[in-house]
């Protein structure tokens, strides 16, 4: 550099201070207060955009990414961001969109849907606003069965990263027959369920989930009863049905989600 | 010989220049010799040519953005050789024709009022940004450059908060790709969107386009590319060195010219000295014919040509 009064680091320093004057408050459920959060610069951007090529299942490169973002951006020192979890991460992550991006979003249509409609833009700002007007909570919960009692939670980001690095890292990203389609799905079905089971008591011993790893998690919650998966199941149904009025979109009999991948974020 | 001064109004400012000598337009026809358009060349002597011309340094001549360079280039065009570039082109029946195409008309297209509203500064999220256009060097580079984002930063000067101003000119290439990277989104949004305009304007100039017409339909547009900006410059100036070289030769032999007065004309004036030489030749080739019909000697010119 030459002639410069401010050296390159001095001016990313600068840079910095305008992350402050920038800053937006997300609500986070598992805190029940707001929070506030950087927005994104063109470095993460760029970064979530190359997240686009991949796996159409896991996206666990989007979900790693956007959970370092997450660490990256937030203001507060005294949240520990492990310990944030999937609903605090969704709000984080469409608050993170309409104040860096915008608070509109246009879905992509199907040949079919676009018979019925010719566009499909939403005001997300306003189904966030009106979302976190109730201050919305999910609790943890206990399931019972005979002797089996299991804890149940949304996972946390620890546990998404956990699962996201140890499983799904090194996957085939393009999936060829319907074999192997098959069983992704159905490993999927069950690595999902086992990120939100927290602990297992059986009889009167308890087994933390969290001090094992996912091979372990996933071997010990195989040989669950029925009874108690479906509960799980039950859990994350009721978890969504919370999450529809600011995920879910209707117009004109064309009903559709807002992705929650780097699709969101293409401008 | 005494040189004029001109001035051209370039986009946000004017510059003074001294109009082009017979010497420095022979070293740009060099640069035309062949079919090929060869940019680098072109622009290296270019530069050489505006820095003898004006009081610009070679720093602040490779840092004028691509249009004042282009119109500084016009003006200088205007100004010593001519308001009006003779082309040949073929019309929608493939017959040849001869066009005039004017100077002033292409330098008032390229100033026109659009390029000024789409270099206003703006304020994005409480960033105040002000952008620019880039200069020819930047352009090729830009033409070289994979990472889209690393584009936009040619078309950014700074940006203003709080009380920090961040002057992107001051930076390096790099070092101007490390600062993008951390800047907000939104401003990045703005910054695109206004390039993607500017890009817009720039492809819409059709320098052809006072001559349209149902005959003559061919398009020009100023883009930003090296290699059409190359072709423009070669487009106005261009003519046949051959024919400079033997009108020199004329000159000196039958006129007496030294190399030295022709080199500091401009070529205007060389064409105007031509031009003279040509009218007494065929004034005393007609004087010359009628005393040989009567039997006289031939006359001396004022030339002293026989």
């Amino acid at each position: 550099m030459s002639q410069t009064t401010e050296t390159v680091q001095d001016v990313l320093q600068l840079l910095k201070a305008l992350d402050q004057t920038n800053s937006f408050e997300v609500y986070l459920p598992s805190l029940q207060r707001s929070v506030l959060f950087k927005q994104l610069n063109t470095e993460q951007l760029k970064k979530i955009l190359k997240t686009i090529i991949d796996s159409p299942i896991h996206n666990t490169e989007f979900t790693i990414t956007f959970n370092s973002i997450i660490k990256d951006n937030i203001l507060d020192d005294s949240v520990n961001v492990e310990e944030l979890n999937v609903f605090d991460k969704t709000l984080i992550l469409i608050k993170t969109r309409i104040e860096s991006i915008s608070s509109e979003y246009t879905f992509t249509l199907n040949d079919e849907e676009k018979v019925q409609l010719e566009s499909f833009k939403v005001n997300v700002a306003d189904a966030y606003n009106k979302f976190i007007e109730s201050s919305p909570i999910y609790n943890t919960e206990i399931i019972k069965s005979n002797n089996c009692e299991l804890e149940i939670s949304l996972p946390t980001l620890q546990t998404e990263n956990k699962l996201e690095k140890e499983l799904y890292k090194n996957v085939k990203l393009e999936i060829t027959t319907p074999e192997e389609l098959r069983n992704t799905i159905g490993e999927t079905f069950i690595n999902e369920l086992t990120k939100y089971i927290t602990s297992i008591k059986v009889n009167e011993s308890t087994i933390d989930l969290n001090q094992h790893n996912f091979k372990t998690r996933i071997k010990l919650v195989e040989q669950l009863p029925t009874t108690c998966i479906n509960g799980v199941l039950k859990y994350i149904e009721k978890y969504k049905e919370l999450l529809k009025p600011l995920i879910t979109h209707s117009n004109t009999g064309v009903e559709k989600d807002l992705p929650q991948d780097a699709t969101f974020f293409n401008m | 010989m005494a040189k004029l001064i001109s001035t051209a109004d370039l986009l946000q400012s004017s510059l003074d220049f001294k109009e082009l000598d017979l010497k420095q337009y022979r070293q740009l026809l060099k640069c035309f010799l062949g079919d090929e358009v060869y940019a680098d060349l072109i622009f290296n002597n270019t530069d050489n040519i505006i820095k003898e011309l004006t009081s610009l340094s070679y720093k602040e001549i490779t840092n004028l953005n691509f249009l004042d360079y282009c119109l500084l280039l016009f003006n200088i065009r205007q100004v010593s050789i001519g308001d009006t570039v003779l082309l040949y082109a073929e019309d929608v029946e493939q017959k040849q024709l001869k066009i005039d195409l004017r100077i002033s008309k292409i330098i008032e297209q390229v100033t026109d009022k659009k390029i000024i509203d789409l270099l206003t500064p703006e304020t994005i999220d409480q960033c105040y940004i002000e952008y620019r256009l880039p200069s020819i060097r930047e352009i090729l580079i830009l033409e070289k450059e994979k990472d889209i984002y690393s584009f936009y930063t040619f078309f950014l000067k700074t940006i203003k908060f709080s009380s920090s101003i961040i002057d992107l000119e001051d930076y390096t290439f790099k070092e101007r790709e490390e600062i993008i990277q951390k800047i907000p989104v939104k401003v990045m949004t703005g910054l695109t969107k206004r390039t993607h305009s500017i890009i817009e304007h720039c492809n819409k100039i059709n320098l052809l386009q006072s001559l349209n017409s149902k005959s003559f339909d061919k398009k020009l547009y100023l883009t930003l590319n090296s290699q059409i900006i190359a072709f423009v410059i070669k487009l106005i100036y261009n003519t046949s060195l051959e024919s400079i070289y033997e009108l020199m030769f004329a000159l000196s032999k039958a006129a007496n010219f030294s190399g030295t007065f022709l080199d500091d004309c401009s070529p205007g004036e060389f064409y105007f000295f031509t031009k003279k030489l040509e009218e007494i030749s065929a004034r005393q080739q007609e004087s010359n014919n009628l005393n040989a019909e009567n039997g006289l000697p031939p006359i001396v010119s004022e030339f002293g040509l026989e």
